[in-house]
């Protein structure tokens, strides 16, 4: 069997002393920075970049890889905890993750993410050793038109985030979708409403706008005294770390269909970890018997864009590695790692490198293993965070946020983005609005747009081409089916609720 | 009274590096430059073109300067955030910019950077070149860059290319060629040079004359075929691929430069050391190698050429945008 000389032969190659090592310290490395809020696996892997020069490619990659993926379990720790996204792809754990924090539930909330990142990573590592360059032909046939219906399909995902109510959710979106107009246009290369500023003309950063409009503004209403929780998050039994039984039985079917949402989402270029984790939470608020339940701290509305997430975070090796297409920013970074070492990513690495590519793939089973081992001590550890009173708490992670944010692109504009998303997610916390449809309307706008526009000059203007193209017919017929089933949905819950439809199903 | 220490000895620290740098700015004498680590200034994220050419050179910039060189990454607006930014900087020498074509090109474009590649920097020199690649897939069923213009000739209005945004050089490169050659060919941006790259591999557009970084593997694989090289000499690392200007575009040539720029004022004195240093550096037969595998050939100046070169390119692209109407009103 080819699948077995390929795991064999990765393992024979990543079992070494040297690459455990570096494999341990990547992972528990970008698993502290993924923690951090604003310091994530970008601003970590370009500083340890030049680390990398001195160890052969399969190491230094290896290492680099681990943060990469390590920060993907970190980041859901301070979601949960403290309502504040270590990564943007974690920012939807928030929405279930903290009411459970509130309900004193930190410690199987954190145990159930870390189960869902585990099992999410490894089924994708398992995509990866078998169908590899098979899926990476996918990530090709994936044009204009069809980016632009899975876009749509993102968006009908999106109107389900809403907690208050649909309309309100859906007013979030379009905000998010303006906001995403600022920056150049990738058709016209012009600027657009960035008022003079130079340093908008790529928009707004994803990372300012997820740091402040949930950790900033999260922190501004607890020293307003506007939540209702200041008291009740402070004390926390350091018993009860473990999950309940019904807790275990809602996890697998969420945790399976995140991990293959994220799988797929991670292979398309340009989609990635943050697209999957939203789309995931979106599809099963959608699929779920009790859509209601989602928002106050139920356990599917974590596990699954955990699952998702981690699961995107490896399959975006796939195209990296087997076409030399990066399907994010950080996978640009490890590729030019690999090109500074003389290998040049691209459809020759699996067979001009094979110790390299599965040697790789094999690091991430025991990185994963890594991860798991090392999380599940830490969690009673990491619940004990909140016992520190915010007077140290808050002005120490106001100041990570800034420090992170500024080292991304080393750049003071965007801390001053922070404090004005700060201050916007502040006031519509105040009058109840929520962010999170707005982060992933801004994060869906651009790609929406300039995929629509491009599949038109394609076309030369033929707005057929939509459903011309099997797969993007496929999905804006499946994205039809969602509205329409919901609409039929919301149609009975407002005949048997009357006008108290508040279930904020879509 | 540790602490009382520790502070009584930052703040004592903190005058004298005060009182160094007031020296060191008001000193005629610039012997002793450098005399801490300089900065690298990269204007694109870590891992982008500019960026790798950073890196692979820094360790032997450092040796030949003697002080550590660390990369900065600031991206932002095609690296003109970075740009304006050590423009504007203490002319110290302390701030390297690695600056590349997009100066000369982004200043004439509508939205136009507050600053003028040719007279706003001390300009230290050149480092490399990339020259772009005319690729094609081979579905395509064309050999040859002449094969590539009759069948465009053939089917007006019928192909595509991509390129990475209005303005950019394999946008104009193409345009160039189409005016020639009267060709109907739609251009399809996107967002950087790799997805333009993938739109050829994907068979979503037809061609595109791409920069060398992206291509390469492609071409090395045989998932592109590599029609022409913009550059007046043959790339070394793809020989047998004809030029431009030796087969459908005579006399021309354009390549992505890359050079190293520091703040405006900065004393021609560390100018030269600067120059210096790079151009020892650059003749490192390592660091020759390490930018051949990201596509790229050394070049090497002194400050006065390379500030030649500059005025000549800014020139060029803004009477180039000007035919294409693209150039900026402000």
């Amino acid at each position: 069997m080819d699948v077995f000389d390929n795991v064999i032969s990765g393992f024979s190659s990543a079992l070494t002393l040297t690459k455990l090592m570096y494999c341990f310290f990547g992972v528990f490395l970008g698993m502290m920075m993924g923690v951090l809020p604003g310091i994530g696996a970008m601003a970590t892997i370009s500083m340890l970049l030049p680390v990398t020069f001195y160890v052969t490619p399969d190491v230094g990659l290896i290492m680099l890889a681990g943060i990469y993926y390590g920060a993907q379990y970190g980041g859901s720790i301070s979601s949960i905890l403290l309502n504040l996204p270590g990564t943007p792809s974690s920012a939807v754990i928030c929405l279930d993750g903290y009411p459970m924090t509130k309900a004193n539930r930190a410690g199987p909330a954190i145990f159930l993410t870390t189960m869902a990142s585990f099992f999410g990573s490894i089924f994708a590592i398992l995509l990866l050793f078998t169908i590899a360059p098979l899926a990476a032909r996918l990530a090709l046939s994936f044009g204009a038109t069809e980016y632009f219906a899975l876009m749509i399909m993102g968006l009908v995902a999106a109107a389900s985030l809403a907690q208050h109510g649909v309309m309100r959710g859906l007013a979030m979106v379009v905000v998010g979708l303006m906001l995403g107009l600022v920056g150049s246009d990738v058709t016209s290369g012009t600027f657009r409403l960035t008022a003079g500023i130079l340093e908008l003309a790529d928009g707004f950063s994803i990372i300012a706008m997820a740091m402040g409009l949930f950790g900033v503004a999260e922190i501004m209403s607890n020293l307003s005294g506007t939540s209702r929780n200041t008291t009740t998050t402070r004390k926390i039994p350091l018993r009860d770390l473990v999950p309940t039984r019904e807790d275990v039985r809602q996890s697998p079917g969420p945790i399976a269909r995140g991990g293959i949402i994220g799988a797929i989402l991670g292979i398309l270029p340009g989609t990635g970890a943050s697209i999957a984790s939203f789309v995931s939470y979106g599809f099963e608020k959608r699929i779920s018997r009790t859509p209601e339940k989602f928002g106050t701290g139920h356990v599917p509305g974590i596990v699954a864009p955990e699952a998702a997430n981690n699961a995107a975070a490896q399959s975006a090796f796939i195209p990296t590695l087997t076409l030399g297409v990066p399907g994010d920013a950080v996978m640009a970074l490890m590729m030019s790692a690999l090109i500074i070492h003389g290998i040049q990513p691209g459809p020759t690495v699996i067979t001009d490198h094979p110790d390299l590519f599965w040697g790789l793939v094999a690091s991430f089973v025991i990185g994963n293993l890594m991860l798991l081992i090392l999380n599940l001590p830490l969690i009673g550890l990491w619940v004990r965070l909140l016992i520190i009173p915010y007077r140290f708490l808050y002005p120490v992670i106001i100041m990570l946020i800034c420090v992170g944010v500024f080292t991304v692109g080393n750049s003071q504009f965007d801390v001053l983005q922070v404090i004005f998303f700060g201050l916007l997610g502040y006031g519509m916390k105040l009058v109840r609005l929520e962010p999170a449809p707005m982060v992933l309307g801004f994060v869906l706008g651009p790609l929406l747009e300039e995929n629509f526009r491009r599949a038109l000059i394609l076309s030369r203007g033929d707005l057929a081409t939509f459903i011309e193209h099997p797969i993007s017919a496929g999905l804006l017929l499946a994205s039809l089916a969602i509205i329409l089933f919901s609409l039929r949905g919301e149609r009975k819950s407002i005949a048997s609720k009357g006008n108290k439809a508040k279930t904020g199903d879509a | 009274m540790q602490f009382g220490n520790l502070i009584r000895k930052s703040v004592l620290g903190a005058l004298a590096v005060g009182t160094t740098a007031v020296l060191a700015a008001t000193s005629p004498v610039l012997a002793d430059y450098p005399e801490r680590p300089i900065t690298m200034v990269v204007g694109s994220s870590p891992g982008s073109g500019p960026d790798v050419l950073a890196r692979s050179m820094s360790e032997e910039l450092a040796a030949a300067l003697g002080q550590p060189v660390v990369v900065q990454n600031k991206p932002g607006a095609a690296g003109n955030v970075a740009a304006e930014a050590v423009s504007r900087g203490d002319p110290d020498g302390y701030e390297i910019f690695i600056g590349t074509i997009n100066m000369a090109i982004a200043t004439w474009l509508p939205a136009k950077p507050p600053f003028d590649p040719a007279t706003d920097f001390a300009i230290v020199g050149r480092v490399a070149s990339i020259p772009n690649v005319v690729v094609v897939s081979p579905d395509l069923g064309v050999n040859t860059i002449e094969e590539f213009v009759d069948l465009a000739k053939s089917k007006p209005g019928d192909l595509n290319y991509s390129s990475p945004g209005v303005g950019s050089l394999q946008h104009m490169g193409t345009d160039a060629m189409a005016n020639i050659h009267g060709i109907d060919i739609v251009h399809v941006p996107y967002k950087g040079g790799k997805a333009s790259t993938t739109a050829v591999l994907a068979g979503e557009v037809d061609m595109f004359m791409a920069g060398m970084p992206p291509a390469l593997p492609q071409i090395k694989a045989g998932a592109l075929i590599a029609l022409a090289v913009s550059s007046a000499e043959e790339f070394p690392l793809l020989p047998g691929v004809p030029t431009l200007a030796a087969t459908v575009m005579p006399d021309y040539s354009a390549e992505a430069w890359y050079g190293l720029f520091m703040a405006k004022g900065t004393p021609p004195e560390i100018v030269d050391v600067v120059n210096a240093a790079a151009n020892k550096a650059l003749a490192d037969p390592a660091v020759a190698e390490r930018f051949a595998s990201a596509g790229a050939v050394v070049q090497t100046s002194t400050p006065a050429d390379f500030a030649g070169f500059v005025a000549q390119e800014a020139e060029r692209w803004k009477t180039n945008l000007e035919e294409l109407g693209l150039a900026g009103t402000r």
